[in-house]
């Protein structure tokens, strides 16, 4: 089974990986990183707080994107171009293909998001004079939204179009990222039925706020190791729902 | 005992904007027993792939069973012995082919060592040693087919299913794959393989299925069939005086090649006689043999006949299948493995 | 589908139900931890208005909405101190991104006014709306309240009525406000006139009640104002004569009054040459006595 496993996901990352669309989008995220040093040559004074800024926000965006776009583009196109027929057909059960795609994905995301934030602290060593250690725990927990969005878009593209599943993973992650509306309605909305719907939707949905300490780094505030720990286990409690998901939608799809 | 079985299997797909489900099989029944090459044939849209996808747990029947190596279908574990060509296979573009077939040898748990070992042999016997380590994607149709067939051989099955394995193939690729499939053959290897050419069953099959829109209309063994079906001979012979055959029709005249169509053996012996004792030599003696369709259409009476007949021209699917046919049931020819 | 598979089914719904428990948990936890964080950290973290306006790519109405609603929601809650400082900010972001932003201005100087009691940031506020929208009365009529009621300041409100009455649409209870503010800053001659100028659009258009109630007001300031003045005249006399003149008439004849003043009903004022009192000549004896 983990043999299995690993060689599905092996088989996914080197199938991502030297596809020249990957390759685009990095491009695309450290020009980004690269030229916020130019535009910080329009300010006066907080030149490093834009480089840290706008590199930070440029590791976050470029991943997700990248992480949507494997997400469905590869699980899709297994079945598009049918080469998820040869591998079912082999004894493989459903689920164990969509782990293996998953752990490929992230196989995948952990060379972009590194070599991404390779760049960028480098960038920001550079700029600083100073290794930027403070920063890296807002790096880590941007991989650690992608695992989730990723799962997320694996759940989606287990059971619709590529187009489809790329709309609601967009819709989740911006959801995701407004969950503080739902922790206020909820104190706000009368009535108990409309309170149970709204603490539903806050505790299924994912919290992908819990991962963005990028404004509380950049100005150097403390994120405890508490809340790490914390952010960790909800990750990986939410990814292996994901997971779990997926394989309840997928094990019975018909595959035409 | 059959190592694969099909016993009333019905399968609807949805279709169109809503999805609506049409029925693609309504009673597939069949069984291959082990070490013969069986033909699934039918025309395109008759459902010889759906019936391939429900046989690998791609699709999920909506009623009847599929029995592999005596298990139900339906368990990965079933396929463990099985080895599979998609139609018209496409693999990840950029992979090369001795990864694939590599990748696919590890989904099927077979050891390191086997693995390298085989996927070299196998690698050379469909001829695609040479390309092994291009990216896919540069690979040729005829190419993508070879390297489909090398991973469908990996784990060294006892059953092979090949979708429409010689499609799209010039002349010497079908040659090539169709000596795979006799080699499995000689092999003990199980082969079930679809194809809307009927040239092809004839050639390999020990025994055919016809699939119909959705239906088996006949299972029988291609052997017993092509005996005594010799409709004619064609025989040319050359350097021969004029008038030496004269008792023979001769039909067309090239240069010095004679032809001539001969509806029995004894007048094909008298005619080969004639030839040597003036001292000419045979250019050819080719029977002409029904083809399974001229046999079906021969051989089947009543209007399931007739529409039979009409099989093997290409009418577009769904038309066909929307049609409502009150003589049904009529075309439901008795089954073999009915005892 | 076979029993097994059922089986299978059934323990898979069930290890998604065990995740959703180990996600909740630490949420929960999380979520905790952040309410400690304390939000004015984050608010110190608000970029400038100018500097959104760029950044929104072109959303910056949306952006300022979603500021707006999160606005509202934690001033809702906090009432500290430390939220205090950053109300301004936040506010003059949103206003900045959307300097139409009718409700943001309102509500921002409500919760400044009202929540945090400081009416001259809620005015500012209002400044501001009434700069970006000079054709809009709504601002200039809310920061004149605010200066009215939060501040007592009459004149600045009456101030801002003025500046409120010059554009058009202004509703009509601002004329009578107006003319209250002029009233309680004590320029009696302006409410006065105000409340003629109220009068008069009330005949006009027909309504008895507001008529009833500014004429009222025009009686008793017209009154008021007149018995101070007759008042003045007479001391100015008394002063110069040692005693009160026999008639009202004198003090116009003598030269102390250019005119002599009637009640607004046109009645003469009724004189008490004992006293050099003057009186309302509708009113009983009651006021006379003072």
């Amino acid at each position: 089974m983990i043999d299995r496993v690993t060689a599905i996901a092996v088989n996914t990352f080197r199938e991502a990986i030297r596809d020249r669309i990957l390759v685009l989008f990095m491009a695309f995220a450290l020009l980004m990183m690269a030229s916020s040093t130019i535009l910080s040559l329009l300010t006066v004074g907080s030149e490093l707080k834009i480089v840290t800024d706008l590199g930070l926000a440029a590791l976050a965006l470029f991943g997700t994107v990248i992480a949507i776009f494997i997400g469905i583009i590869l699980v899709h196109k297994e079945v598009e171009k049918r080469t998820i027929y040869a591998v079912l057909a082999k004894p493989v059960p459903r689920w164990q293909f969509l782990v293996g795609k998953y752990f490929g994905l992230m196989m995948t995301l952990a060379v972009v998001v590194g070599l991404m934030a390779l760049f960028y602290l480098a960038l920001v060593w550079w700029k600083s004079g100073s290794f930027p250690s403070h920063l890296l725990p807002a790096v880590m927990l941007s991989y650690v939204e992608l695992s989730i969005i990723t799962s997320v878009a694996l759940v989606f593209s287990s059971f619709t179009t590529p187009m489809l599943a790329a709309l609601f993973t967009v819709a989740v992650y911006v959801v995701g990222h407004l969950s503080w509306a739902f922790s206020t309605l909820l104190d706000f909305v009368p009535g108990t039925v409309a309170r149970i719907l709204v603490g539903t939707l806050y505790y299924t949905l994912p919290d992908l706020e819990t991962f963005n300490v990028r404004s509380r780094v950049v100005h150097e505030l403390p994120v405890s190791g508490g809340y790490l720990l914390d952010a960790l286990g909800y990750a990986a409690a939410y990814t292996i729902g994901m997971l779990v998901l997926a394989a309840l939608l997928f094990r019975r799809r018909d595959l035409t | 005992m059959p190592i694969l079985r099909f016993d009333g299997v019905a399968k609807s797909l949805p279709y169109g904007f809503w999805l609506r489900h049409k029925p693609v099989l309504h009673d597939v029944s069949l069984s291959v027993e082990p070490g013969e090459i069986y033909g699934f044939l039918g025309p395109n849209g008759a459902g010889k792939t759906t019936s391939m996808k429900c046989l690998l747990g791609l699709l999920t029947p909506d009623r009847g069973t599929i029995e592999i190596f005596g298990r139900n279908g339906s368990e990965p574990a079933a396929r463990q012995k099985l080895g599979y060509l998609p139609e018209q296979p496409y693999f990840y573009p950029h992979l090369t082919g001795r990864e694939l077939v590599d990748y696919f040898g590890r989904l099927f748990g077979v050891p390191r060592a086997t693995r390298l070992q085989r996927t070299a042999v196998l690698l050379e016997r469909v001829g695609m040693a040479a390309s092994a380590d291009l990216p896919i994607k540069q690979y040729s149709k005829g190419m993508l087919q070879r390297i489909g067939l090398a991973q469908a051989l990996i784990n060294d099955p006892e059953l092979v299913i090949l979708d429409e394995p010689m499609s799209g193939l010039d002349p010497i690729g079908r040659r090539e794959i169709k000596d795979i499939i006799l080699e499995l053959k000689e092999k003990g290897t199980t082969v079930f393989f679809s194809s809307h050419i009927l040239g092809d069953a004839e050639v390999l099959c020990d025994r055919v299925g016809l699939l119909f829109e959705g239906r088996i209309l006949t299972e029988s063994s291609v052997q017993g069939l092509l005996e005594e079906r010799v409709q004619y001979w064609d025989a040319a012979c050359e350097g021969v005086p004029d008038n030496a055959l004269n008792g023979f029709v001769h039909r067309t005249q090239q240069g010095g090649c004679l032809h001539f169509r001969f509806d029995d053996v004894a007048q094909l012996d008298r005619w080969v006689d004639a030839v040597r004792e003036v001292g000419g030599r045979i250019v050819q003696v080719a029977p002409h043999r029904v083809t399974l369709e001229e046999h079906f259409r021969c051989n089947s009476a009543g209007s399931a006949a007739r529409r039979g007949a009409s099989l093997f021209v290409e009418t577009p699917a769904p038309l066909r299948a929307n049609r409502r046919r009150p003589a049904d049931r009529s075309r439901r020819l008795p089954k073999r493995h009915e005892r | 589908m076979s029993r097994k598979e059922s089986w299978r089914t059934v323990g898979l719904w069930f290890l998604l139900l065990v995740c959703l428990g180990g996600w909740v948990m630490p949420q929960v936890s999380i979520d905790y931890r952040r309410a400690r964080w304390s939000q004015p950290e984050a608010l110190l973290l608000l970029p400038t208005g100018q500097y959104l306006d760029v950044a929104s790519l072109g959303f910056q109405t949306a952006l300022a909405d979603t500021l707006y609603l999160w606005s509202i929601q934690y001033y809702g809650h906090h009432r500290s101190q430390e939220g205090r400082r950053h109300l301004w900010r936040i506010f003059d972001v949103i206003t900045d991104l959307d300097p139409r932003y009718q409700d943001a201005y309102l509500t921002g100087a409500l919760i400044m006014a009202v929540d945090m009691g400081d009416a001259e940031m809620a005015i500012r506020l209002l400044d501001k709306g009434a700069e970006e929208n000079p054709t809009d009365w709504i601002y200039l009529m809310e920061a004149g309240h605010y200066a009215w009621i939060a501040l007592d300041d009459y004149r600045r409100a009456a101030d801002y009525f003025d500046r409120a009455l010059q554009l058009p649409g202004t509703p009509r209870l601002l004329r009578r406000v107006r003319a209250g503010m002029a009233e309680l800053s004590g320029d009696r001659q302006a409410a006065l006139a105000l409340w003629v100028d109220v009068h008069g659009q009330a005949v006009a258009n027909g309504d008895e009640q507001i008529e009833a109630a500014a004429w009222q007001h025009v009686y008793d300031l017209k009154i008021e104002l007149d018995l101070e003045d007759l008042h003045a005249a007479i001391e100015r006399f008394r002063r110069d004569r040692a005693r009160p003149p026999r008639v009202l008439d004198a003090l116009r004849s003598q030269g102390y009054l250019v005119s002599l003043p009637s009640s607004p009903t046109g009645e003469p004022y009724t004189y008490d040459q004992v006293t050099g009192t003057v009186r309302d000549p509708r009113e009983g004896s009651s006021r006379a006595s003072r």
